[in-house]
């Protein structure tokens, strides 16, 4: 019965393809079409007695919205061959099986999905045994609204088009500099409503109107947005928002010859280069490589500016960054608007993001954080996901503090943090208690040393601020790990942090709210772009976060965020002159953390550190007569003394440990009391292990700890995890 | 061509070198080998543990022999309960099978674990051993010992030795497939009767199905068969999960190889290409095999595909490979030669077919690659001043001209460069500065036409600035007085 639906499937594509024809010829918007993506999931209903053959089709709405249909095909199998009746049923029952508006042929990816007993089923974990990340395939369809992120995008990523000297002007210097910009810059006009999206790195500022990007409104200042857009992530939209009343005010010493001819309603922008170097990482980690550039033959005018494309279409692999409506109305909610309390009286907000993995947690949390840094001078955010933070590089807990909105996907924004407790693992599985200890002290931090911070420490430019200043709202993300002790996890993680508001990724409503409790907003789903897993966004993240160049933060006032804003890609992490560390003078102590670390004996530890992620944490000295640096079996540092200050990759051990040669971007300033290492399960993806100016990374080379080619023998591969493997007697 | 094969990738692990492999071998196996010995396996074993997860050999390795020191060690000391030493050993021997075993379950159902471990030589009584202690009563300690020293031996046959000499015998038994043609002739008689009598229709339908179905299985084998066959792939490190290098989905090597031999199945003559040359000439005027093939091959081709996504991709360069391929012995014999240039025709509608191009324009991104790719193989292989018998190459032209009839882009580039061509050919004789300046404007003529290539961001790179003061203990190398050197190199 399954190869006649897969058959029936054959023949469906095919007439699909001739209607798509035909269709494409009215509409020009190939892309749109293949967008009409139609999701399958290959799971077989718990409950398998009586309902033999089901398929359901569920759609939230008319055939006037095909793209929005979802449908959930469950197929229940036995193998009895009545497969010939089974597919005329099909026709019969469910005429709505046969989607001419859906894809023509399923990309590559989707093919896949097509269910067959003798397709290999791609594992579903990788053997980092990661809790948040290994979920059987049946979840999926335990959320029917789930959709992707990109479904309703609209085909066009720009309605905008540049005109020369009609919409788009380059600015001579002296105008430039009348705007206060120097370097090049480019002047655009977009009429209300028009939408432009750039792939590449840029820096933006409105002169004139209003737009909205990544859900926030941006009117107009003299404060430049650094937007970074690879095609790796949603791209972000500039949308020209219609004027309404005196909304539209305008900065001044906008070149009089584009004054003269924009239009009552019209949204001025002007754009210029952001050079950071970032596009290198596309060389280190090539399975991200090139994309910040153009997308590829695509005939776009460009605008004059190096490292900015417009992108007036949607190619392969690439969407628009979408604001699902649910995540409007959470996001203008009443908590984040201004409310009446007068100064010094306000309660901050501590606002607490939670859901399964992949739901768009992260997405949602970083524009909670735009959307709250139009109001307030600062934003602190508590990252409890290990596997894919924010600010900081994976496996640890951090607390950031965020001065601007962020425009750009993580990597683009390593920040270092307030104060961040290394755990060293992807998920807390290994050390809930630790993971939960490291927590409760930041929370503790962010009460004593944040909230209301502003009140004690008087920067001077505050002053020019119009935001508010005084109190400073928490925004918490936490991980996606949300069954069996990640629930319970979840659970004291919500009694500690104490929110006043929760953003919920689900679609079943909360079961009963408590009056005095927090409020509660429910959020529709989303889901990634397919394209990269979670473990490339986690190799890049960590090698962005290596090859950055962080700014001193000691000559910055407190309270400031510091992000890196550039990267420097000339050479691989294995040609970089290393910090040379003598170890009886720099450490006090050495700590391994993670299943198993108990076993491993003093004789062994120079090999392991050898290769080694570590934290550099930063703990009170030893008390007398407790001066040995590695004791099988020791905690790590007690969260509430200690703080881990960043990562570091030990790249070479004398053979008697007296010296270590390691490599860190935290600027070596911050680190005079880094003195203790701790080692996890962590692990510096391959990527940073190689050359990559030479094509295959230096294979020729002899390279200790790696190994090319084949293996030999049995048993050689690491472990892996299956966990949607089905018993005959299943079927 | 964005296509399957990955390429060589290294992966981590937690030697240094092959002979910390070798050492460790030693401590375990040699002949000298005592108690101390096996007490630093252990240790190494634990520590490379924690470095970076361990191949699954090493890692049963590590939970037999310290389930051994268990016993060494406990019966000394005090003879209590045998229980803890008995669950140890059981763990250690289920956790081998398991870990053995799985990989192996390709498919969406289970496989009896028995014919798994038969196919890569692990013993039957593991296996019941490891069932005895996993659902029935724990196995008797004396039994238990045998089957760990049973895994250790089978561990320094299957994975040491095989890893320290790899030019020893591949331990694996070679299993191999049966042959996929009887299946494809058995599919392409029922297709045929009823694409003759429409009436038969639905009385053979269940058969196509079942037929469809048993070839679907036929690749399923071939992939089980090409993981036994692991000796022959220089990649397959690049296993489908390995953690940081998750590739595309389709970068599967087994997938590969087992669509790499369906594809040779389907051209061999008699599949795609039939046998008598009356039926192969393509319908006048156009580029599509005879339609009397198409019913026959269709409904396979479109079921193949999707299931496997790079089936499409795989059977084109196939075809390209072969219609490109000159080979050795030009047959004198004119009957011959006549019979492979029509073969070759209807090999080149085949491919024309799968590049979408009785579609014209309108075909969608994936085709389009498709077709762009055995465009430039074919214009990169059928180059006007390269001599070879026309004869040869006549279906490769045919697919050209199919290519540069249904896609006008194409036949504008394809235009270009014959036409570049044959401007003029340089006369190494005659070369002067002048022909520098040609070949410039050539490439700017060439470029113009394909349009920008990506470019790479512009270069711009920022070091790390000077140093401030540095914590006690710490010192940075200068550029001059370190040598760059790869990682983990002692200092």
């Amino acid at each position: 019965m399954l190869s006649a639906i897969a058959a029936r499937k054959a023949r469906l594509q095919i007439s699909s393809i001739k209607s798509s024809i035909k269709r494409r010829r009215h509409h020009h918007h190939p892309a749109a079409v293949k967008k009409a993506r139609r999701r399958k999931y290959n799971t077989p209903p718990k409950a398998h007695s009586e309902n033999k053959n089901v398929i359901v089709t569920t759609s939230e709405s008319s055939e006037s919205n095909p793209k929005q249909q979802q449908d959930v095909v469950s197929l229940d199998l036995d193998h009895s061959d009545s497969d010939s009746d089974m597919s005329i049923t099909l026709d019969q029952e469910n005429p709505q099986l046969i989607q001419p508006e859906r894809s023509l042929e399923p990309t590559q990816r989707e093919r896949r999905k097509v269910w067959s007993p003798s397709l290999p089923v791609v594992y579903s974990s990788d053997d980092a045994s990661d809790a948040s990340d290994e979920e059987p395939v049946a979840d999926i369809s335990q959320r029917p609204y789930n959709r992707p992120l990109t479904t309703d995008g609209p085909e066009r990523l720009s309605t905008y088009h540049p005109v020369p000297e009609q919409n788009m002007f380059q600015l001579s210097p002296d105008e430039a500099s009348a705007l206060g910009l120097s370097g090049p810059a480019v002047v655009l006009v977009l009429s209300p409503s028009l939408a432009a999206s750039f792939v590449g790195a840029y820096r933006m500022r409105v002169l004139r109107g209003s737009i909205s990007l990544l859900g926030i409104i941006i009117h107009p200042s003299r404060v430049p947005h650094h937007v970074f857009a690879p095609r790796s992530s949603p791209i972000p939209v500039i949308q020209a928002l219609v004027v309404r009343g005196e909304s539209s005010k305008s900065l001044a010493s906008i070149p009089s010859r584009i004054l003269s001819i924009i239009d009552q309603g019209d949204v001025v922008i002007v754009l210029q280069e952001l050079r950071t170097g970032i596009g290198g990482l596309g060389r280190v980690v090539r399975t991200f490589e090139g994309v910040f550039d153009q997308a590829g033959l695509e005939e776009t005018i460009d605008v004059p500016l190096e490292g900015i494309h417009v992108v007036i279409q949607a190619t392969r692999g690439m969407c628009a960054f979408q604001l699902p409506p649910s995540w409007e109305m959470a996001l203008s909610a009443s908590p984040l608007a201004l409310s009446g309390h007068p100064v010094g009286l306000r309660k901050p907000h501590v606002l607490l993001v939670k859901g399964q993995k992949n739901s768009g947690k992260s997405t949602f949390a970083r524009a909670l954080v735009n959307r709250l840094s139009s109001w307030h001078r600062r934003v602190a955010f508590l990252e409890c996901d290990l596997g894919q933070s924010e600010f900081t590089p994976g496996g640890m807990v951090a607390l950031s503090v965020v001065e601007n909105p962020i425009f750009g996907p993580p990597f683009t924004h390593p920040t270092l943090p307030h104060q961040a407790h290394y755990v060293g693992a992807h998920n807390p599985r290994s050390s809930p208690s630790h993971y939960l200890r490291a927590i409760q002290s930041l929370i503790e931090t962010y009460r004593l040393d944040l909230q209301f911070a502003s009140a004690f420490v008087d920067i001077e430019e505050d002053r020019e601020d119009d935001r508010i200043t005084d109190v400073i709202p928490l925004v918490v993300n936490t991980m996606g790990w949300t069954k069996g002790l990640g629930s319970d996890l979840a659970r004291r993680i919500e009694e500690l942090v104490q929110p006043t508001d929760i953003f919920l990724f689900d679609t079943s409503p909360p079961d009963g709210v408590e009056p005095d409790g927090p409020r509660v907003h429910t959020l529709e789903p989303v889901t990634p772009s397919p394209r990269f897993t979670a473990s490339d966004h986690r190799a890049l993240s960590l090698l962005s976060y290596f090859h950055a160049v962080f700014p001193n933060p000691i000559h910055s006032p407190p309270l400031r965020q510091t992000t890196a804003s550039l990267w420097s890609t000339k050479r691989p992490l294995c040609a970089r002159p290393p910090y040379e560390l003598t170890t009886r003078l720099a450490l006090d102590r050495i700590v391994l953390t993670g299943a198993g670390a108990e076993d491993v004996v003093r004789t062994e530890l120079w090999r392991v550190l050898t290769g080694a992620l570590v934290a550099l944490v930063s703990s009170p000295s030893p008390s007398e007569g407790d001066e040995e640096l590695f004791t099988p079996g020791s905690p790590p540092p007690d969260p509430a003394s200690s703080t881990c200050l960043g990562l570091a990759f030990i790249r070479g051990v004398s053979s008697d440990g007296s010296k270590l040669q390691l490599l860190t971007p935290v600027p070596p300033e911050t680190l005079v009391n880094a003195r203790v290492l701790v080692m996890g399960e962590l692990e510096l993806p391959v990527w940073g292990w190689l050359d990559f100016r030479s094509a295959d990374g230096g294979a020729g080379v002899d390279v200790p700890f790696l190994q090319w080619g084949r293996n030999t023998g049995a048993g050689s591969e690491r472990r892996r995890v299956r966990r949607n493997i089905m018993r005959r007697a299943q079927m | 061509m964005n296509v399957p094969r990955p390429r060589p990738h290294p992966r981590r692990v937690p030697w240094s070198t092959l002979t910390e492999i070798d050492q460790l071998c030693l401590w375990v196996y040699s002949e000298d080998a005592h108690d101390s010995s096996r007490d630093r396996a252990i240790e190494r074993l634990s520590a490379w543990k924690f470095m970076t997860p361990l191949p699954h050999a090493l890692e049963s390795l590590l939970s037999i022999l310290v389930a051994i020191r268990q016993e060494d060690t406990t019966s000394t000391a005090s003879p209590s309960s045998s229980l803890s030493l008995r669950q140890s050993y059981a763990t250690a021997i289920i956790r081998l099978v398991n870990g053995l075993v799985d990989p192996l379950q390709v498919g969406a159902y289970a496989r009896p674990i028995l014919s798994i471990a038969a196919q890569i030589g692990l013993p039957a009584w593991l296996v019941e051993l490891r069932h005895a202690a996993t659902h029935e009563d724990l196995p008797s300690l004396e039994l238990l010992r045998d089957g760990a020293k049973e895994s250790l031996s089978w561990l320094l046959q299957n994975y040491f030795l095989p890893m320290l000499n790899p030019a020893l015998t591949p331990t694996l038994p070679r299993s191999s497939i049966r042959p996929l043609e009887p299946l494809l002739r058995q599919y392409k008689s029922l297709l045929k009767s009823v694409s003759r009598d429409a009436s038969l229709r639905t009385r053979h339908e269940a058969d196509v199905s079942r037929v469809l179905r048993e070839i679907e299985r036929w690749l399923s084998e071939a992939r089980i068969t090409a993981d036994a066959r692991t000796s022959e792939f220089g990649w397959q490190s690049y296993a489908p999960t390995a953690g940081d290098f998750t590739a595309a989905d389709g970068d599967d090597p087994r997938e590969a190889w087992a669509l790499d031999r369906l594809c040779e199945a389907l051209l061999l003559r008699g599949a795609l290409v039939p046998i008598s040359r009356k039926k192969r000439d393509p319908p006048k005027g156009s580029h599509r095999p005879p339609s009397s093939l198409l019913v026959i091959w269709t409904p396979l081709l479109e079921k193949i595909a999707a299931n496997h996504a790079h089936f499409f991709a795989t059977l084109t360069s196939h075809i390209v490979a072969h219609l490109l391929a000159n080979p050795l012995e030009e047959c004198d014999d004119a009957a011959m030669a006549a019979e492979r240039a029509s073969y070759d025709v209807c090999l080149a509608t085949w491919c024309a077919w799968l590049a979408g191009c009785h579609h014209g324009d309108e075909i969608d991104a994936e085709v389009a690659a498709r077709r762009e790719d055995v465009f430039l193989q074919l214009v990169h292989a059928l180059d006007p001043h390269h001599e070879t018998p026309q004869r040869s190459q006549q279906g490769a032209r045919a697919l050209l001209r199919a290519l540069c009839d249904s896609d006008r882009r194409l036949a504008g580039i394809s235009a270009t460069i014959l036409s570049m061509a044959h401007v003029s050919s340089v006369n190494v004789a005659n070369w002067n500065e002048r022909n520098l300046e040609v070949m410039e404007i050539r490439l700017k003529e060439v470029l113009s036409v394909s349009g920008p290539v990506g470019d790479s961001q512009p270069s711009a790179d920022f070091e790390v600035e000077g140093q401030g003061a540095l914590p006690t203990g710490w010192r940075l190398l200068s550029a001059d007085g370190w040598r760059p050197c790869p990682i983990g190199k002692g200092i």
